[in-house]
């Protein structure tokens, strides 16, 4: 028995794997999840309760810093670690602030020789300011460094959703080359007039659907755990939502027309411009206007914070072997389609 | 007859996912709360596996029903 092109299907489900494997097992870096209390008068002292994950704050060398911007920062008098994930720190927090504001909202910035640096954004809610001046705020931050290990960013509303990447990000991706691989079987048809290609392009936008209709359930999921919302009428959700029923009319129209040569005209005719379509509808539409998915409004996708060097050696991995995968569910989806039509054309 | 034992369990494997996911807010709400935030919301992380899983499964049965029509029209040659 032979499998036609084993190699690629083997390296494609491996990949999958090594994404599975790599995606679960690596850990996120150390970051802050509360503090208590979130709101301190100026002028007095601050006894913070800090609360972290995947830290090391009974670790060599803990630091914690207080920074309303780049010049004002202060640093805690007193540190008490009450194991690795809870840490006491006080801060006497000084009468005067930069600035006018009597509220200022301050980051809390911590660093241990483990764990490098990790920051809570607004923090703690800094009221009161007797006098404009920041005389008092001219702690020094430690340079920026990494921490020891190998991990994932963490970030604050993701937490360990960030594997996610791998999970729904890449689905998409790979999407994009099934259903590329889709409109180029099309023209192709449009130009020899041979089934074959409409069979391949009739198999690979039947995988683009799949792979659609998985990206948008963990999607789903994922947006009602972080964003606190199944739908929330982001622009990128709508327009998956108009792609998706573009390709189920796809179906419907080759089903609607009775003449076998015509319905496989029209389609791949529809076929090249429902690609044509997916490009703006997922890519294009979405960056121009406000959305919660990075990449839009001024909100950087592949070169933020986001995705670092280390989720990229995961995520490239994920999406070149759902792309295979798709590619080989697909070969046996028009090999079916050509048996049929074989099985057909000998029964009539 | 084989058919019928192996939707049984297709039966069972597909339901039960749903039925825990469903009793979860229960055991969520005693006590469980902290259990979830010190695990930072990996559950949607296997939620999200779980899908794509089903998804593949659906897809993967879908074509056994087409190909298995192809087989019943090989040995009878009656209409598709």
């Amino acid at each position: 028995m032979k499998v036609r092109g084993l190699w690629w299907k083997i390296l494609g489900v491996l990949l999958i794997l090594y994404s599975l494997v790599a995606g679960l097992i690596i850990p996120l870096g150390s970051g802050v999840i509360a503090v208590d209390p979130m709101v301190a008068r100026a002028g007095t002292p601050l006894e913070l309760t800090i609360v972290g994950y995947n830290s090391h704050f009974d670790a060599e060398g803990q630091r914690a810093w207080l920074r309303l911007n780049a010049n004002a920062v202060i640093e805690a008098t007193q540190l008490q670690a009450g194991d690795r994930r809870h840490l006491t720190a006080t801060f006497q927090i000084p009468s005067s602030l930069p600035g006018r504001d009597t509220i200022n909202s301050a980051n809390l910035i911590l660093y241990n020789s483990v764990d490098g640096h990790s920051v809570l954004p607004s923090a703690i809610v800094i009221r009161g300011n007797s006098m404009e001046g920041s005389a008092a705020w001219n702690a020094d931050l430690l340079e920026a460094t990494g921490a020891t290990g190998f991990h994932f960013p963490f970030r604050n509303i993701l937490k360990e959703t960030i594997r996610n990447t791998y999970f729904h990000v890449q689905i998409w991706f790979a999407l994009l080359f099934i259903c590329l691989i889709s409109a180029i079987n099309s023209v192709r048809f449009l130009r020899s007039k041979r089934a074959l290609y409409d069979f391949k392009a009739e198999a690979f936008a039947a995988t683009g659907l799949v792979w659609a209709c998985m990206g948008m359930c963990t999607g789903i999921l994922w947006a009602g755990n972080t964003w606190g919302s199944y739908w929330s009428f982001d622009v990128k959700q709508n327009m998956t939502a108009i792609a998706i029923l573009m390709y189920l009319a796809y179906f419907i129209l080759r089903q609607s027309i009775a003449d076998k040569d015509v319905a496989r005209r029209f389609s791949a005719a529809y076929n090249i411009f429902a690609f044509l379509m997916l490009i703006p509808l997922l890519y294009i539409i979405p960056r121009m206007t406000d959305s919660l998915h990075p990449g839009s409004g001024g909100n950087p996708a592949m070169g933020s914070e986001d995705m670092d060097n280390r989720m990229r050696m995961v995520f490239y991995p994920a999406i070149i072997g759902w792309t295979l995968l798709g590619v080989w569910i697909s070969n046996v989806y028009w090999r079916q389609l050509r048996l049929k039509s074989h099985f057909e054309e000998e029964f009539e | 007859m084989i058919m019928k034992s192996l939707r049984k369990y297709v039966v069972t494997i597909c339901v039960l996912p749903l039925l825990l996911f469903w009793s979860q807010p229960a055991w969520a709400q005693s006590g469980g709360q902290d259990f979830f935030q010190a695990i930072g919301k990996m559950y949607v992380v296997i939620a999200v596996i779980a899908v794509l899983f089903i998804g593949l499964m659906g897809y993967l049965v879908s074509l056994d029903k087409r190909i298995s029509k192809l087989e019943n029209l090989k040995t009878d040659g009656e209409e598709l």
